[in-house]
């Protein structure tokens, strides 16, 4: 029992990595204190906490750029990256479903396809991608980006499911197909909330790709009204410079909600992330 | 039941939610008299100018509304491509005249995306000087926004406060910058990582070194006649770079710096001197508008030899393919009027090309300077005045890429990766490989 | 909740290229149709629009210019003899590797660190892991001011009287792809602890417990039960790193642009460059190709050791 026991040394130990985690967040600590201190300040005394906070940036910062308002980029990744994450668990699980109980040569054949899709390097489909979207009215706006989204991401969602899936024992699907349940009723009553953990892993993958990316919407959005917060803090430094404070500010602002739902959400976030490993 | 059921809202309805947005843009067509939107795209630097004659223009058309998007520069000329490439640019698109640059728009034009000017009344009043820029053939692809002259702003308060006299020759300006550094402050501010900067140092290194004794030298470079790496006027061009390096010039850590940070030492008063186009002005005040801007040509071997480089660089394209091309000409028709042309150019910092005629003929005098609201350029005059006027020489190379890999270069003289030969050789083979 | 656990526990990386010929035949199988709309968006969006694109590889498309012309395999040709494009490969595989190592023995070191027994350990553990679900372009934009000749961390070398060795990190041409590498550790290091944190969970008490009492050291322990127990994890998170690392791009282009003079310039970077900023569309492709076989090539031969390793260990 003694391996578990807190001695010193564990203590020591504790200290040393807590030391280290605040090292850890230095840059965090720089980020907002230099957000709130004047200009000139920023450089001359890094490490000071600020005299005279100035929380005025911050609203300065809000209303953004000639491109628009960070509030306005904050609507817009919200409503794409959820309304890509919803048809990616949507689509993602049928088809994983389908690819796994079906098996056999065909189901191996798709789920390669899948596989492959994640290595494949996108970039080299995304100007005839554009030309295509153009054509179909889906460039600048929401549901471009959300079917350019969902098909991107769809392999990494299938990989995901069909593993799951896979390792589900039949028994439920067959005790209810026995009772004389249609494959819609055994998909929604029996499987998908058995699916419930990897779920939540293709929601926040996926969900953490698609909002922090940045080259997509940058060609896909750059002009219109509905660019997304990365894009807009980018526009914002390329217009304000070397201001840092005000930079920092928008930095802030556009970490904020990720940082934020990492603090409500982090046990089953780290579960997402380690959650195919144990074993 | 059940099973067809949900086989058709998940197999059917999640594409058809998706897809169904698909029709909601229609665009509306120029041609019935109802409101229609023009659509500008242009890099971020100053918004002034900009919202100023926008506003004139809606109130001069008020059935043309204008909505106009800034992209950041370092990313502008592949967002505008793409979407060009796409089917879909903007009405009106900014870029740079000629070949030379990453955002040139003689390119676009010759691959078909822009639409020909040429039948516009003010087309044929254009100096005869800029059809190099904006023509291919007879077809002129663009309106010149603003023609700035490329030197040298100073702080003449920080001069004057540290007690040095403003440099008039380059051998001055090193013995300057020494003195500058002693008192903690930095002479020449250079956006050592941004190659469109570095790049404008060159161009002014070269209009003293090169086209100033060799006004053709591009041409017989065009011609194959002569090449960069066997240029001893280039070699001294670029040779002055590591003679500023060397005596201190630059602010420190130059080789890391990027334009957002050098145009912020400058406008916070913690450098001397930056070499920038005057369009650049309107920029360099919104960081500071407290800060006194004087200008004079980059510093020569003497001040009878300082050329200033101008050109008609920043311009206005339209789209071929735009759905609303003749609003856009129109607005075009707009800001070609000479009072527009000069009100926009004065706000972005540069000469209209209805003021070029006088510039180039030399007859610029100082009440011209303050009736174009400029008088904060006149340390150009006397340099206009006797008529040391060169082109910019990169905007008619063949590409933007020889421009890029000078730029880039510039950074690896100052770091000690690239020797004067070797970027001259780069510069060569760049202009060679096809564009 | 058994089963959810039970299911979890199979990493679905472990079945690349495994076959499943799981063909029973209990009832009539899930339709087809199901599938039909992420089949369709695979193959729509990914291999129709990347066979489009990569058809650019063997031309000579400018990009600007409507006209393509076939040209065969001249653009691989130029790739072997553009003496950037060795650079950006050098640059890649410098960086890939380190990343992968430092990544993976420190994200080891934080997981055996904050194991148990520590009162802080979620918390030490969030900490860690927080940078890892950013935006790569916001983290740059920290860390460029950081790197900055007159920010903090020059700062800090002049406070501790070590003013000779500030310099322009992002700008000098032997420190730069270090300082990248910096970034890139700082906010993945959580992420390789997270994985091997789901790896040690799964190791029982009682072996470790076993162990001890034995009265192994500490290092023949671990290297003797721990690390064997921990090898799908080992293999999950060097296969996700590499797969990162090969593919930076978001954060070079923030922080150095490539530069000083290709100093940074990785593969992908260049693809994105050739592409994009030079309009060589054609050349670009080429690269995206070159590019995606490295990564496959490299994938699959680090899965198939650690596969190997796996079975032996």
């Amino acid at each position: 029992m003694g391996l578990f026991r807190y001695s010193w040394r564990t203590f020591l130990r504790e200290m040393l990595l807590l030391a280290l985690a605040a090292l850890w967040w230095l840059p965090f600590y720089i980020l907002t204190t230099t957000s709130v201190k004047p200009s000139s300040e920023g450089f001359t005394s890094p490490f000071q906490l600020p005299g005279h906070p100035d929380l005025g940036i911050y609203a300065q910062a809000w209303q953004g750029s000639g491109n628009g308002s960070l509030g306005q980029a904050l609507e817009s990744s919200l409503i794409i990256t959820i309304g890509s994450v919803m048809a990616l668990i949507a689509l993602g699980s049928s088809a994983a479903y389908v690819v796994a109980r079906r098996g056999g040569r065909p189901g191996n054949v798709v789920y390669l396809l899948f596989v492959l899709g994640i290595i494949l390097p996108y970039q080299l489909g995304i100007v005839p991608l554009y030309a295509a979207f153009r054509r179909l009215g889906l460039v600048g706006n929401y549901a471009g980006m959300v079917l350019l989204y969902t098909g991107l991401l769809m392999p990494l969602t299938v990989f995901l499911y069909t593993g799951f899936v896979r390792a589900l024992p039949r028994d439920y699907e067959e005790a209810a197909q026995v009772d004389g349940a249609g494959h819609g009723r055994i998909f929604f009553r029996v499987v998908f909330p058995l699916l419930r953990p990897v779920t939540g892993t293709v929601a926040i993958l996926t969900g953490l790709i698609i909002w922090n990316d940045f080259f997509l919407p940058l060609v896909f959005l750059s002009g219109t009204a509905y660019i997304t917060l990365p894009v807009a803090v980018y526009s914002f430094v390329g217009e304000y410079g070397a201001q840092w404070n005000l930079i920092f500010a928008a930095v802030a602002i556009s970490i904020l909600p990720v940082l934020g739902f990492f603090l409500l959400a982090q046990r089953q976030l780290i579960r997402s992330f380690g959650g195919g490993i144990k074993g | 039941m059940i099973t067809r059921r949900v086989r058709t809202s998940v197999g059917l309805v999640g594409m058809l939610v998706l897809l169904s947005a698909c029709g909601s843009q229609s665009s509306p067509q120029a041609s019935s008299g109802a409101p229609v939107t023009i659509h500008i795209e242009t890099q971020a630097s100053g918004t002034a100018p900009w919202d100023a004659v926008i506003k004139d223009f809606e109130k001069a058309y008020p059935s043309i509304k204008v909505q106009i998007s800034y992209v950041p520069i370092a990313t502008y000329p592949q967002v505008l491509l793409t979407q060009l490439r796409g089917g879909h640019g903007p009405d009106l698109m900014y870029g740079s005249s000629g070949s030379g640059n990453p955002n040139s728009l003689l390119p676009l034009a010759r691959a078909g995306y822009l639409y020909d000017l040429s039948h516009e009344p003010w087309s044929s009043q254009l100096p005869s000087t800029f059809d190099a820029y904006e023509k291919i053939g007879s077809a002129r692809y663009m309106f010149p926004l603003d023609v700035p002259v490329i030197g040298v702003f100073y702080n003449p308060d920080l001069f004057r406060q540290l007690d040095v006299q403003v440099p008039a020759t380059f051998s001055q300006l090193l013995s300057v910058c020494g003195q500058i550094k002693a008192k903690g402050k930095a002479a020449w501010v250079l956006a050592g990582a941004a190659p469109p900067n570095t790049g404008i140092l060159s161009m002014e290194l070269a209009a003293n070194w090169v086209y100033g004794p060799d006004p053709s030298w591009d041409a017989e470079r065009a011609a194959g006649k002569v090449t960069f790496s066997g240029s001893q006027l280039w070699k001294n061009a670029l040779q002055r770079v590591i003679d500023m390096n060397k005596a201190g010039c630059f602010e420190q850590g130059v080789e890391g710096v990027q334009t957002e940070a050098a145009r912020q030492l400058f406008a916070s008063g913690q450098a001397a001197m930056y070499g920038l186009p005057m369009a650049a002005y309107a920029a360099t005040k919104q960081l500071n508008p407290n800060l006194t801007i004087a200008t004079m040509p980059f510093p020569g071997p003497t001040p009878e030899t300082s050329y200033v480089p101008v050109a008609p660089s920043d311009s206005l394209a339209v789209n071929k393919a735009s759905p609303v091309r003749s609003a856009a000409v129109r607005f075009i028709d707009f800001l070609a009027r000479p009072q527009e042309a000069r009100r926009m150019a004065t706000l972005q910092g540069a000469f209209s090309w209805s003021d070029y005629k006088q510039l180039e003929e030399g007859s610029l005098s100082q009440s011209d300077f303050q009736r174009t609201g400029l008088s904060w350029a006149s340390g150009y005059l006397p340099t206009i005045r006797a008529k040391r006027v060169r082109q910019l020489g990169n905007l008619l190379w063949p590409n933007g890429k020889v421009y890029d890999v000078l730029g880039t270069d510039i950074q690896g003289l100052l770091t000690g990766q690239k020797t004067i030969d070797g970027t001259l050789s780069d510069m060569d083979a760049a202009w060679g490989s096809s564009s | 909740m058994t089963v959810t656990t039970e299911a979890v526990s199979r990493p679905p990386w472990s079945r690349l290229g495994a076959r499943t010929g799981r063909g029973r035949t209990g009832g009539k199988p899930a339709p087809w149709a199901w599938a039909a709309p992420a089949i369709l968006l695979l193959l729509t969006i990914h291999y129709l629009a990347i066979a489009a694109g990569a058809w650019y590889a063997f031309t000579d498309w400018s990009g600007a210019s409507p006209r393509a012309s076939f040209i065969g395999l001249a653009n691989f040709r130029h790739i072997l003899q553009d003496h950037t494009a060795r650079t950006a490969l050098t640059n890649t595989l410098e960086l890939t590797v380190c990343f992968v190592v430092a990544v993976n023995v420190l994200g080891l070191l934080l997981a055996l660190g904050t194991r148990r027994t520590l009162k802080t350990r979620n918390l030490i553990r969030s900490l860690f892991f927080a940078p890892a679900v950013l935006s790569p372009l916001a983290v740059s934009y920290i860390w460029q001011f950081i790197f900055d000749y007159n920010g903090p961390l020059n700062f800090i070398l002049r406070m501790a009287g070590m003013g000779s060795q500030q310099r322009a990190w992002l700008g000098s041409p032997s420190w730069a792809l270090w300082t990248v590498l910096v970034v890139l550790v700082w906010q993945f290091a959580g992420l390789a602890m997270i994985f091997y944190l789901a790896g040690l969970q799964s190791i029982p008490d009682e072996l470790e417990e076993a162990s001890a009492v034995d009265g192994a050291t500490p290092f023949y322990h671990f290297r003797r039960v721990t690390l064997p127990l921990l090898a799908p994890a080992l293999t999950v998170s060097f296969t996700f790193t590499l797969l990162l690392g090969l593919r930076i791009f978001d954060q070079i282009i923030a922080l150095t642009g490539g530069g000083p003079v290709n100093a940074t310039e990785t593969l992908a970077t260049q693809v994105y460059k050739q592409t994009w900023v030079y309009g060589r569309f054609g050349y670009g492709a080429a690269l995206a190709l070159v590019l995606s076989l490295l990564v496959a090539i490299l994938a699959f031969a680090q899965l198939a050791v650690l596969r190997l390793r796996e079975r032996g260990g």
